[in-house]
């Protein structure tokens, strides 16, 4: 089915629309939860939540692309569970590996921290990330938005895990000094 | 700031860039096809009784023959025990239509001229061994700057009338003139315009090698004379215009998009991917062709990688 045929029936307020995006995306949905989660049980109910969500936004939002629209819900609600997983001392898994690695973008710290505006953030995010080569942008997505893991990331692009990291680390790298370029960090 | 930080504006990227690593993002729409106008003139009469065409076979194509190129990615089994479930965000397809494809050729009308009306033309299925079994000594990427037919007459010995005597033949081959930007197997040609001389094409118009477009050839050297079969020659122009041509000719060709993505049939099994988009052929001329569900979408670094991996086994 059409993303826009699944949309309209959001409007139309029919069960069927979870049913068909279930259909449609997920897995998709599935995917991202675990790749945060790391745990079945927790990423069925995230999936659940999401079509929830969904259900509540829609309408009055009509998105452009649905696919990108539920996996940012997924995977907002996902990485909420984490952090109260973390709180608890639960958890595992993608999360906590790439938070070391993202905290080398932040380098060293002198003085108080930085509170740093989100929507600027974002901004600069998606200007670095379009920035980047085809490659090195799809495989810095893939660790840092869909947390998917090294290994997986190298058996999707037939690459060695070698490959990956030396790809990822030197995104980190540009990232690191963009950041330092608009002062973000020091 | 904190790491965190860039986690959760992460949460803010565009979709395009969420969806183009999960290889769901469409092309931007524009669509235009070749002109044939070279071809309005075009001849194509066979007087001769034997087969014009060298090195075409009469196979019958046996669809039961084909093992369905299903795309990989059929779902695989969550394993928690080792916190990778083996699935890929792209297992999800959200197939691409070929009408949103950017290609770089006009439209037309026109019709490709049949070279030969002679014998039952069936297509053998392709096979990436044909490569090395046909002789590929190339394989070239470029833009096609020209299509024209080359017209043969010529005698050969034959007894078949009367004793010592000829037998005319008259046939027709089609030409293309590529200018090449890339060689992805054999001698250097980058850089060159060279000419490619077939002596079929493939039949569906959606798959017509077009004036204006970019496309990946496979080539092998047929020789610089046309083949004149079993029989002995005896006078005409046999010269061709190019020694070389293309590999499985009854095949839809690896074109190139605007927007540098390969559109290849799903029988090429090693440049095909887990990252492959099916390609929904929705062209009207294409409701009952073989290849009507067999075409996927790959983009460029893709594409690099298996074609090493493919030209490396050559």
């Amino acid at each position: 089915m059409e993303d826009s045929q699944i949309i309209d029936l959001y409007w139309r307020r029919s069960e069927e629309a979870i049913e068909k995006t279930a259909e449609k995306y997920g897995k998709y949905c599935y995917r991202i939860a675990y790749g945060i989660l790391q745990d079945r049980l927790d990423s069925e109910e995230c999936v659940n939540d999401t079509y929830m969500k969904a259900w509540r936004a829609m309408p009055p939002k009509r998105p452009d692309k649905l696919a990108a629209f539920l996996g940012k819900i997924a995977r907002s609600l996902a990485i909420d569970r984490w952090r109260k997983y973390t709180a608890k001392k639960r958890g595992g898994g993608q999360v906590e590996l790439v938070l070391e690695e993202l905290n080398e973008c932040i380098g060293t710290q002198n003085g108080p921290e930085q509170a740093v505006d989100e929507i600027v953030l974002a901004e600069i995010l998606n200007d670095f990330v379009g920035a980047l080569p085809m490659q090195a942008r799809k495989i810095f997505v893939r660790r840092y938005w869909y947390m998917s893991s090294v290994k997986e990331i190298a058996g999707d692009f037939h690459f060695t895990e070698s490959k990956v990291k030396m790809i990822l680390l030197r995104a980190r790298n540009e990232l690191k000094e963009r950041l330092g370029k608009e002062g973000i960090v020091i | 700031m904190k790491g965190e930080d860039i986690l959760t504006c992460m949460g803010l990227l565009k979709d395009e860039y969420i969806l183009e690593a999960a290889g769901m993002h469409k092309q931007k729409k524009n669509r235009s096809y070749a002109a044939f106008k070279k071809f309005a003139a075009a001849a194509c009469i066979c007087l001769v009784v034997t087969a014009v065409f060298a090195g075409i076979r009469q196979l019958v194509l046996s669809r039961s023959d084909y093992t369905d190129m299903a795309m990989d990615g059929a779902a695989p089994q969550v394993s928690p025990e080792d916190g990778h479930d083996g699935s890929t965000v792209t297992d999800v397809n959200a197939p691409v239509y070929y009408s949103s494809l950017k290609f770089s050729y006009e439209q037309t009308d026109e019709k490709m001229p049949v070279l030969s009306e002679n014998g039952i033309m069936s297509i053998a299925p392709f096979d990436e061994s044909m490569l090395k079994e046909e002789g590929c000594c190339l394989i070239i990427e470029g833009i096609v700057t020209n299509i024209y037919t080359r017209h043969y007459t010529y005698d050969t010995y034959n007894d078949k009338f009367k004793k010592n005597g000829t037998l005319q033949h008259i046939t027709d081959t089609v030409v293309y003139e590529i200018a090449v930007d890339k060689t992805w197997y054999g001698a250097d040609m980058a850089g060159q315009t060279i000419l490619i001389e077939d002596t079929d094409y493939f039949t569906e118009p959606v798959f017509y090698v077009k004036s204006g477009g970019r496309y990946v050839l496979p080539l092998y050297e047929y020789g610089d004379k046309l083949d004149v079969a079993d029989d002995e020659y005896a006078s005409g122009d046999i010269k061709r215009d190019s020694i070389y041509s293309t590999v499985c000719q009854y095949h839809p060709q690896i074109e190139v998009t605007d927007d540098g993505y390969y559109l290849i049939s799903k029988d090429w099994t090693t440049l095909k991917s887990v990252n492959a988009k099916d390609v929904i052929m929705d062209t009207e001329d294409l409701k009952d062709s073989y290849f009507k569900d067999k075409m996927c979408l790959i983009d460029a670094d893709t594409f690099a990688e298996h074609m090493e991996i493919l030209v490396s086994g050559m």
